[in-house]
């Protein structure tokens, strides 16, 4: 039986070479930022920022995040650090609040152009002009975060996994 | 009917209908190319094989659906007359063989005394439908498919707001979207024709500037226009669905979420019902002046204008002026249409009992305000007898409406028209699904006297038009016959879509690789490298094997080397989900079967995580790092599953300030070195772990370092060789693969796909869940009953492992099957029979099969009853017609007394 077996990475186009991989689109152009260093953290919000990254500010759905650090809201108890680099930070409990290294568990693509919000317009059906504490929604039928760092200039943190996924998606655009 | 063009515009172009070569010009519809051309039979109608003419202008048409070739794809089914002409399209009547000119089975029509409504429900039911159903499928339907011809998956799905939608861009929704936008509304206008304007473009002098001048307005307020736009759907909390076609590029599904709906759709004109209303050239009055306006086409030389309301009347000055002869005949005025001669087109018409020589005959019964959307959102109807019509009746929160969508007509003056029971000869109500005046009688006299048992019984109003011509018509035949008011009678249910909407816009973009999107390994492009052939496993896009040769051979090749030497194997699906918090021990119990919080430290538990009813839902192994601190693994497919029910309990059972649950499958790679050499395999990556059986012994965990990094190292078996799983962040599994490859290089060491891991499990005896257990597997059935018996406190699906049907002695148990028959593996799925009483029935089934290297023959696992009070016993099994035999065994084929784990 197995002899018939179907290779399915044909049917799969191969997921892309990260370092060089770029879109240009119509109006937009997408590429993976590499090199940030993200951290989840959930509980004591206050506390976690206070003792890892003080006075980075909060992003939600949309809003634009100057420079790193800074840190993405994801829910009332949960937010995802993002630094210029990895934060050494061990992972564990303390004291109200758990911090973990996760700065390869997402992918961050970017995504700029004055195509921009037709693109969120496609991915989502969030009300981005309404706002969100949560940066976290469905984009194209998986869970990101997405915010912005510029007028015309997006992110999306989506599990790594599905960043070849999200990639075809945003190449097969038409 | 000798239609022609008298107003020549835009560049000509060519194309053809059933085979003959005709002219358009830029900017025609199909229908206006095809009138122009003077072509008067343009399909043949779905029951009785009629020919039939183009009759209205847009999505009302019920009679112009032809098979569109173009650039070698044929799209079925197109509305003529809402289609652009384009240059070398290639046109097919549908439902007519082999033109609609001369189609074979217009006999048919001559053949109707025998076929009225609802034949097909008496006549074919001796001695079996399904005798007739082929040919009569064969014989039905619209337009071909072509099987070579597949769409493609590129319609984007777009998702907006706004403050106000308007539907329609007549003067209306023109006037409302400016209004709108300029008190300072964010505000979309939809329209479903080719340009804003509608009835202004062709009724109004200067019509098309005012049009545009408003369009222009209604942008410099900020206001949206989406042309060639149909709002199709209201849905849930007034979302409105649209299908937008665009020139150039692929179609557009929109998902509008809007805070108010301003519902400016016009009214569509009905027709008259009398004998023979369905001959070509017998059409809609005001498609006429609209393909008079818009086209610059004169439907007819000779024309015959049967109206019974005022505004139809005022075109026959615009027919004149276009040089056409036009008789009016006013229904008002007492005047009645008694026949129309002519089997292929308009010869003449009788009125009022004189033949009048024409080549057209327009007729006007009357508006029927566009009130789908408004229905579709509940809204209810009320019968305005001042018009003729149903209007909207009570408002619904956040719709309005305006302009004739509303009822409001203008200076109108109707005397209703509606049709005659017991008149004499066939009178059409709906064209496209070929129902008359008397199969409306004929339902009503078989009691289907509800409009809705109408519909279903006549298939009145349910052709690809829904109706949109003939609802009216029919449900006041239906209140005639009954005797009952128009508004006692009522209409059918509106449903989406108002019209039809191509699948490919509803799906959008979701097939193929965005249909069902699998995860991807961070060394997907090492294992393609190396040869790796993939499928698709628990969602993750995995090497099933590697090598070019078969897959048997590379799989048992695999195997077999990995019991020998060291097998290399990417296991990053596996979960890893961290729980963290003073309450992580009492949740990490509370999820497993067994106790996982008396752990030291550093060691790691198998167990089951069960369903509140008690079957086995995953398995895995839970590592204890500190008291605060676990990793749960599960199955690739069961990871999402695993966090969700944590976290379900974290929030509804825990204290949610105490303990913390994080997946990060993702964040790390694992790659596992499982055989006899993987101990050396390991050392040799200088990962900073004493690798010493006394420090890190089977079901331990050591926390060591690659690259810089953090190296997790766990001594995890599921192959039962001595086996250690490595995990690094994912960046790092590139340098850790190919450290990994080199120092298997003197080992002997072989890459392992999926495959053969599946087969070295199944050696051992070990399960999949979900595949060697299923909906009913409690873990009892695997003879795992300790926590069962002796475990105090509460589990997920403690309860259930207490119930009459777990505690029956009869249920199916997890067992091994040994070939008896010397025949190869068994086929897995085989059933294990029951002959008692000579009856068989299956006790169970085989859910792992395979070839095995190690023990030189077939194995397998199975559920059988009463399986391990049976072990010796040989039973007799059966798959799609073939018998074999097997021995009830230990699931365990391999080092049954597990010492390789430390060899």
């Amino acid at each position: 039986m197995r002899k018939t077996m179907r290779d399915r990475g044909l049917f799969w186009s191969p997921a892309p070479d990260w370092t060089t991989a770029r879109i240009d689109g119509d109006a937009y152009s997408v590429r993976r930022v590499l090199g940030l260093g993200q951290a989840l953290v959930s509980g004591d919000l206050d506390a976690a920022l206070a003792e890892l990254m003080p006075a980075a500010p909060e992003i939600s759905l949309w809003s634009v995040a100057a420079a790193e650090p800074f840190a993405v809201r994801i829910g009332r108890d949960r937010t995802l650090l993002v630094s210029p680099g990895p934060l050494a930070a061990a992972p564990g409990w303390r004291n109200g609040y758990v911090a973990t290294p996760c700065d390869d568990a997402y992918a961050i693509l970017e995504i700029s152009g004055v195509a921009l919000r037709e693109i969120v317009a496609e991915g989502t059906s969030v009300d981005i002009n309404a706002g969100s504490r949560s940066a976290a929604v469905l984009f194209a039928g998986v869970t990101v975060l997405l915010y912005r760092i510029g007028p015309e200039t997006a992110r999306l943190h989506v599990e790594a996994p599905l960043a070849a996924y999200l990639w075809a998606w945003l190449e097969g655009r038409s | 009917m000798s239609a022609r063009r008298i107003q020549d515009s835009g560049a000509p172009l060519a194309f053809t209908f059933d085979g003959r070569a005709y002219e358009g010009r830029e900017g025609d519809t199909l229908a206006s190319a095809l009138l122009a051309n003077g072509v008067r039979v343009v399909g043949r109608s779905f029951k009785y094989h009629r020919p039939r003419g183009i009759h209205g202008a847009w999505s009302e048409e019920p009679n112009a659906i032809l098979d569109v070739t173009v650039d070698g794809k044929t799209w079925p089914n197109v509305r003529a007359t809402t289609q652009r002409l384009e240059a070398g399209m290639d046109l097919r009547s549908v439902n007519a063989r082999p033109t609609a000119e001369g189609d074979r089975l217009g006999l048919l029509d001559r053949l109707s005394p025998f076929l009225p409504t609802g034949f097909y429900y008496k006549t074919f039911l001796w001695p079996d439908w399904h005798r007739f159903e082929p040919r009569i499928r064969a014989m039905a339907g619209l337009g071909r498919l072509d099987p070579a011809h597949e769409p493609p998956a590129d319609s984007p799905a777009m998702n907006a707001r706004c403050d106000v939608l308007v539907v329609g861009s007549g003067r209306s929704g023109l006037l409302a979207a400016r209004d709108a936008a300029r008190a300072g509304s964010n505000v979309i206008l939809v329209d479903d024709r080719f340009k804003p304007g509608g009835t202004m473009l062709y009724r109004e002098p200067d019509g098309a500037e005012r049009a545009a001048a408003l369009v222009a307005e209604v942008e410099q307020a900020g206001g949206r226009i989406l042309p060639q736009t149909t709002a199709y759907g209201i849905y849930d909390h007034n979302l409105v669905c649209c299908w937008e076609r665009r020139d150039g590029a692929p179609d557009r599904h929109w998902r509008i979420r809007p805070k108010r709906i301003v519902l400016a759709t016009g009214a569509i004109e009905r027709p008259l019902v009398f004998a023979d209303n369905d001959r070509p050239g017998v059409m809609s009055a005001e498609a006429a002046l609209y393909y008079l306006r818009r086209h610059g086409v004169l439907v007819g030389e000779r024309i015959v204008l049967a109206v019974n309301n005022s505004r139809a009347l005022g075109l026959a000055d615009a027919l004149r002026e276009a040089g056409a002869a036009v008789t009016v005949a006013d229904l008002r005025e007492g005047a009645s249409v008694d026949a129309v001669h002519g089997a292929k087109g308009v010869e003449a018409v009788t009125i009022s009992g004189r033949r009048i020589e024409a080549d057209c005959l327009l007729a006007s019964g009357g508006y029927t305000p566009t009130v789908h959307l408004f229905c579709q959102a509940k809204g209810k109807l009320r019968y305005d007898e001042a018009i003729a019509a149903f209007v909207p009746g009570a408002p619904v929160d956040g719709i309005s409406l305006a302009g004739a969508a509303a009822g409001d007509f203008g200076d109108y003056a109707i005397a209703p028209a509606w049709p005659n029971p017991g008149a004499k000869g066939r009178q059409w109500i709906d064209f496209q699904n070929d129902v008359t005046l008397k199969d409306v009688e004929l339902a009503a006299r078989e009691n289907f006297r509800s409009v809705e048992h109408l519909k279903r019984y006549t298939t009145l109003g349910m052709a690809t038009d829904q109706g949109k011509t003939s609802n009216m018509n029919g449900l006041a035949a239906m209140a005639a016959v009954t005797g009952r008011t128009i508004q006692q009678t009522g209409t059918t249910t509106y449903r989406p879509p108002f019209v039809p909407v191509p699948f490919t816009v509803v799906a959008g973009r979701r097939r193929g690789q965005l249909f069902n999107p699998v995860r991807r390994l961070a060394l997907e492009t090492q294992h393609r490298a190396a040869g790796g052939v993939f499928r698709e496993y628990g969602g993750w896009l995995r090497p099933a094997f590697y090598g070019g040769g078969e897959a048997d051979d590379e799989i048992r090749r695999e195997a077999r080397q990995a019991r020998e030497t060291v097998a290399i194997f990417d296991g990053s699906p596996l979960g890893k989900i961290e729980v963290f918090g003073p309450q992580a021990g009492a949740i990490v119990d509370y999820n497993s079967y067994n106790t996982i919080s008396n752990l030291k430290p550093g060691r790691i538990r198998y167990g089951f995580m069960l369903t509140e009813g008690g079957v086995i839902y995953d398995d895995g192994v839970t590592v204890k790092l500190a008291d605060d601190h676990y990793v749960v693994s599960c199955s690739s497919g069961h990871v999402a599953g695993v966090v969700a029910r944590l976290e379900e309990w974290r929030q509804d059972r825990f204290d949610p300030a105490a303990v913390f649950v994080h997946n990060l499958t993702a964040h790390w790679a694992t790659l596992t070195a499982t055989g006899p050499r993987a101990k050396a395999l390991v050392a040799a990556l200088s990962l900073g772990v004493d690798l010493d059986d006394a420090a890190l012994p089977h079901m331990a965990t050591a926390q060591g370092s690659f690259e810089g990094g953090a190296a997790r190292v766990a001594r995890v078996s599921f192959t039962g060789d001595r086996s250690y799983e490595i995990s690094v962040p994912a960046s790092k599994a590139p340098a850790l693969w190919a450290a990994m490859n080199e120092a298997g290089r003197t080992l002997d060491a072989v890459l392992m796909g999926s495959e053969a891991l599946l087969l070295l499990r199944a050696e051992k005896g070990f399960i999949i869940a979900g595949k060697d257990t299923d909906g009913t597997s409690m873990p009892h059935d695997l003879g795992i009953t300790g926590p069962r018996d002796k475990r105090l406190g509460e589990y997920v699906g403690k309860r259930s492992l207490f119930t009459e049907n777990a505690l029956r002695d009869d249920r199916q148990q997890f067992v091994g099957l040994a070939v008896a028959d010397g025949g190869p593996a068994l086929p897995t799925g085989a059933h294990v029979l029951d002959e008692t009483g000579g009856k068989r029935r299956s006790a169970g089934y085989v859910t792992s099969s395979y070839e095995s290297p190690a023990v030189s023959g077939p194995i397998a696992l199975g559920l059988v009853e009463r399986g391990m009070s049976r072990i010796g016993e040989e039973v007799s099994l059966f798959h799609l017609g073939k018998a074999r035999r097997a021995v009830i065994a230990q699931p365990c084929f391999f080092d049954r007394e597990g010492s390789r784990i430390d060899a």
